[in-house]
């Protein structure tokens, strides 16, 4: 089922790398909404997340050609120019440097793990809710390095807490994850 | 080594979420490299990296955004051109240079047949000439031997037209032309014509038109003068005929 969906991803890509607007609004219909939701958190503003929703299929419609269906599933590499997208804007706005070439869809692949992910909405839900599960200050830390594209030094900045406090949060947070969600699956 | 190992892998779950500064990737960097087990922690870490992606709930766009980018990539194809698009192009261009070079050539070779055209109907009007010449009743054959330069000239007192036959007279540079003198009795230099040296035949055939008929002169000689010719000579006098 799950593969069946990826080679029709795959599929699509391919024909919207040669022009084909049809294939381009089918992907559009399909994933629209999980590029929206993302950006629209990290932003937290509408209409910010409607221009880089816009720029991220614009660029999935003149840079579809360095999607390698090889390496792996099209929705977490359409997620992360997505995610990329939307931090290099809030960067922008608030005048802090940009991730130099994070756009850039050929360079995505470096960002991504090699193994892909299992993609069901219930795995979703449930890293979502581990994330929800977090203890506030390690939940918070997160939230900042991740959606809002924070270093570690910049959250303690902004928090005012030590930096070693917030790298052994971080870090006790991706480990709580890790249990919660990697292990969850682990035979 | 244990203990830089211990303080590395302290960054790998920063590293994945990209939360580390700049001066700590470079030694994490370096570190990975040679560590696999930092390597395949830094696997799971970014499997927890990808999932946050996907654990964000979706959200209805507004529907304005689709009919934006519908418009904005209507007509437009994507970029870059597919591979027989390109070769298409490469082979039109190809083609297009193929076909200037080749109608540059028909150019030349027109250009070519025209000038041999022109040169044979010259020869075959000095032809003509000399058999009109050589019809008439009075009619002399003067030769004329020069250092390195031998022929005869062709001509008859009672008319203005003369035919040169030189053997040996090689091509000037592009700044300079032979000029035929027409000798008078008072020793006037006459300007009987200028012509160039092809160098394409052993010989060069002249035809020597004269306002006067030949009888009023006395002599013929040519020389080199500037492209265009000169009123009198100034150059050096290859060679002279009496009559």
């Amino acid at each position: 089922m799950e593969s069946a969906r990826a080679a029709e991803d795959a599929l699509l890509v391919r024909q919207v790398a040669q022009g084909d607007e049809k294939a381009f609004e089918a992907l559009y219909d399909r994933y629209g909404a999980r590029v929206y939701g993302l950006v629209l958190h990290i932003l937290g503003d509408e209409m910010l997340a409607e221009e880089v929703t816009q720029d991220v299929f614009l660029k999935l419609w003149s840079r579809a050609r360095f999607y390698l269906a090889g390496r792996g599933p099209f929705l977490p590499w359409l997620l992360t120019i997505a995610h990329h997208t939307a931090i290099d804007r809030l960067r922008l706005e608030g005048h802090r440097p940009v991730l130099s070439n994070a756009t850039d869809a050929e360079t995505v692949w470096d960002r991504l793990p090699d193994s892909g992910l299992p993609l069901e909405e219930s795995r979703w839900r449930s890293l979502h809710l581990a994330v929800q599960s977090l203890p506030n200050e390690q939940r918070l830390v997160i939230e900042l390095a991740y959606y809002q594209g924070l270093s570690q030094r910049e959250i303690a900045e902004v928090l005012g807490w030590p930096l070693g406090t917030v790298k052994t949060r971080l870090r006790a947070a991706m480990e709580n994850l890790r249990k919660a969600w990697l292990d969850e699956e682990a035979p | 080594m244990n203990e830089e190992h211990a303080l590395l892998k302290q960054n790998l779950a920063a590293y994945a979420l990209n939360a580390l500064d700049a001066d700590e990737v470079e030694a994490l960097e370096a570190h990975l490299r040679l560590c696999a087990e930092c390597q395949a922690e830094l696997r799971a870490f970014q499997q927890i990296g990808e999932g946050l992606l996907l654990a964000v709930p979706p959200h209805a766009p507004p529907p304005a955004i689709k009919r934006r980018l519908l418009r904005r990539i209507a007509g437009r194809r994507a970029a870059p051109r597919p591979a027989f698009r390109t070769f298409l192009q490469m082979a039109s261009a190809i083609a297009l240079v193929l076909l200037f070079l080749l109608n540059l050539f028909t150019a030349l070779q027109v250009r070519e047949f025209q000038r041999q055209q022109q040169a044979l109907l010259r020869q075959l009007e000095m032809q003509r000439t000399a058999a009109m010449l050589l019809s008439y009743p009075g009619t002399s054959t003067v030769l004329l031997e020069a250092e390195g330069i031998s022929g005869s000239l062709l001509f008859n007192r009672d008319r203005s037209v003369a035919l040169l036959f030189l053997w040996g007279l090689g091509p000037l540079d592009s700044q300079h032309t032979y000029q035929v003198w027409l000798v008078d009795q008072e020793g006037q230099r006459v300007n009987g014509g200028t012509f160039q040296v092809m160098g394409e035949e052993p010989y060069t055939l002249v035809m020597v038109n004269a306002a006067q008929p030949f009888g009023t002169f006395r002599g013929l000689s040519i020389s080199v003068e500037p492209l265009g010719g000169s009123p009198q000579p100034t150059g050096p006098r290859l060679f002279q005929i009496e009559f």
